[in-house]
C-alpha cells in the first residue's frame, strides 16, 4: 500500500496497532502526535515479526543526513591524534572515522590514509545532536567487510533516492546494463555518491556519463539506450 | 489558475522553486541542513539564514523587513528540532517585482513565502505543515475586497494586506494564521472579511501547490 503524502497530513494507519517510525515520520514530544514531516510516497508495512506497523516516507532529496548502517563514501579532510575528519558532502557537517575502526587496528598499527583520500565506510553512530561516526570494519566481527580506501576511479554526485534504488533494489537494471559494456568496480554511497573504476579510463568515463544521464532521466526503460549511446560517444572521441 | 510554479529549477542547490503570479516572479533556493558558522549555530535546533534579493539594486532595509516577515512564517512550519546545530540557507531572488517597489511589498512577500515553501519541500527539509500566502486589497471607492490585486489595483486601494495560513490534514484544516500584515485604513469587520476570503483563496492555492509538487516529485521516486 502506498500513497503520496504531504507534511502535516493525517497518517492513514490503524491507531490501535503500535507504530514504528521510519524516515519522514515524526512524533511530537509534547503532544505525542505522529505526523509525516516530508513529502513523498508513504509506505506502511505490517510484515514485521513484532506485529507493529512500520511506517516511512520515500522522499526525494539531495542533502544527506547520516543514519546508522548506511554505506557512505567520504573524503578525508583532516587528521587528528586518534581519528580522521571525513566530509560526506560539500558544506555538510563532517563526521569522524576513528583509527581503531579499521581491520587489524591496534595502537601501534595506524591506518595510512591521507587528506584528500576517498573512503568507503559504514555509519556506526548517528545521534542528531552529536557528530556522526563511521567505520571501515564490520564492528560485529572485527573483520574486513569490503570498506576502506577507494583508489583512482571517479566520483559521481547523484540524488539520494537514486543511490538507494541502486543499492537496495535488486531489480534495478543499471548495473547489468553497465556490465554489458565493460568490466568495472563500483561503490555506492547512500550520501549521493557513486564511485566507479574500470581498467581503461575511457570506460570509466562511459560509466560516469551513463550513470549521470540515467539519474537525470530516471526512466528505467531508457537505461540500455543511454549506455549504448554514451559508450559509443566515448569510443568515437577516443578514435579522433 | 492565477499562478505558475515550478520546483527543482536549479541544479547546484538542495532545493529550488520558481513562483510566478501575474507580473511578480520569484526564484528561491534552499541549501541545508549544512554546517553553520559558529555564531549561527543553535544548540537544539536548525538555524535559518534567510536572504531576499530585490529585482533591481542592492538589498536595503525594505528587503531586511521582508526577510523578517518571511522568517516569522517559515520558523513555525519547519520542524527545526529534527536538525540541531545545523543551518539552512533560504535565498529568494525577486526577478520581477510586479508592483511599485517604493510603496508596496505585498505581492513580493506572498510570492517569496510560496516559493520558499516549495523549495523547502523540494529540499526534503522536515516540516510540520503546509503553508500558502496571498496578497489582498480593499479598494478605495467600492470598498470591495479583492485577492491577488494587480499593481494598478494596489495603487487605488485603501488598505493592503498579506495573509499566510498554515494547513494540516490534507490542506483542508487551517491550523494557524502565520502572518497577517496590514497597511492602510480598515476596520474590524473588514479584517474579518479579509480572513474569510483569504481562507478560501489560500485553500485553493494549497490544493494547486499539492498537485504541482506531486506531479514533480512522484516521477522522481518511481522505479
Amino acid at each position: 500500500m502506498s500513497t503520496f503524502i504531504f507534511p502535516g497530513d493525517a497518517l492513514p494507519v490503524d491507531p490501535t496497532v503500535p507504530i514504528k517510525l521510519g524516515p519522514g515520520i515524526y512524533c511530537d514530544p509534547n503532544s505525542q502526535e505522529v505526523r509525516p514531516v516530508n513529502t513523498g510516497i508513504l509506505h506502511v508495512s505490517t510484515k514485521g515479526k513484532s506485529g507493529a506497523q512500520a511506517v516511512y516516507i520515500d522522499y526525494s532529496s539531495k542533502r544527506y543526513v547520516p543514519s546508522v548502517n548506511d554505506f557512505v563514501i567520504g573524503t578525508i579532510t583532516g587528521t587528528f591524534s586518534d581519528s580522521y575528519k571525513v566530509l560526506l558532502q560539500n558544506f555538510s557537517s563532517s563526521v569522524s572515522l576513528s583509527y581503531m575502526a579499521f581491520p587489524n587496528a591496534s595502537k601501534k598499527n595506524r591506518p595510512t590514509l591521507q587528506v584528500g583520500d576517498l573512503v568507503y565506510a559504514r555509519v556506526c553512530t548517528a545521534e542528531k545532536e552529536l557528530e556522526a561516526e563511521i567505520e571501515c570494519v564490520d564492528s560485529a566481527t572485527g573483520r574486513d567487510a569490503g570498506f576502506g580506501l577507494l583508489e583512482d576511479g571517479m566520483i559521481i554526485d547523484v540524488n539520494l533516492n537514486f543511490t538507494r534504488q541502486l543499492l537496495f533494489n535488486k531489480d534495478f537494471p543499471l548495473l547489468k546494463v553497465l556490465a554489458a559494456h565493460t568490466k568495472f568496480e563500483i561503490a555506492i554511497g547512500l550520501n549521493g555518491k557513486i564511485w566507479v573504476k574500470c581498467d581503461e579510463l575511457s570506460n570509466t568515463l562511459g560509466c560516469y556519463r551513463t550513470i549521470l544521464e540515467c539519474c537525470q532521466k530516471n526512466d528505467v526503460a531508457t537505461f540500455k539506450d543511454v549506455a549504448k549511446r554514451q559508450f559509443e560517444e566515448v569510443v568515437s572521441v577516443k578514435e579522433e | 489558475m492565477q499562478f505558475q510554479a515550478e520546483v527543482g529549477v536549479l541544479d547546484h542547490v538542495d532545493g529550488s522553486s520558481q513562483f510566478v503570479s501575474q507580473d511578480t516572479k520569484v526564484v528561491c533556493s534552499v541549501t541545508g541542513p549544512i554546517e553553520p558558522k559558529a555564531r549561527q549555530e543553535l544548540p537544539t535546533q536548525l538555524a535559518l539564514e534567510i536572504i531576499i534579493r530585490p529585482a533591481k539594486g542592492v538589498a536595503t532595509t525594505r528587503e531586511k523587513l521582508l526577510e523578517d516577515k518571511l522568517r516569522a512564517v517559515l520558523t513555525p512550519i519547519i520542524n527545526r528540532y529534527c536538525y540541531p546545530r545545523q543551518l539552512c540557507q533560504i535565498t529568494c531572488q525577486i526577478l520581477e517585482s510586479g508592483e511599485d517597489e517604493s510603496e508596496f511589498s505585498q505581492r513580493e512577500l506572498s510570492c517569496c513565502i510560496n516559493a520558499a515553501f516549495l523549495a523547502l519541500v523540494d529540499a526534503g527539509i522536515a516540516m510540520n505543515s503546509m503553508c500558502a500566502s496571498i496578497p489582498i486589497a480593499i479598494m478605495k471607492d467600492s470598498n470591495e475586497i479583492i485577492d491577488n490585486p494587480s499593481a494598478e489595483q494596489l495603487k487605488t486601494s485603501l488598505s493592503v494586506h498579506t495573509l499566510a495560513l498554515e494547513f494540516i490534514d490534507g490542506g483542508k484544516v487551517v491550523k494557524n494564521v502565520l502572518l497577517l500584515d496590514s497597511n492602510g485604513d480598515f476596520n474590524e469587520d473588514q479584517l474579518f472579511n479579509i480572513l474569510e476570503l483569504g481562507e478560501q483563496k489560500c485553500q485553493g492555492l494549497v490544493k494547486n501547490l499539492r498537485k504541482i509538487i506531486q506531479d514533480e516529485i512522484s516521477p522522481r521516486l518511481a522505479a
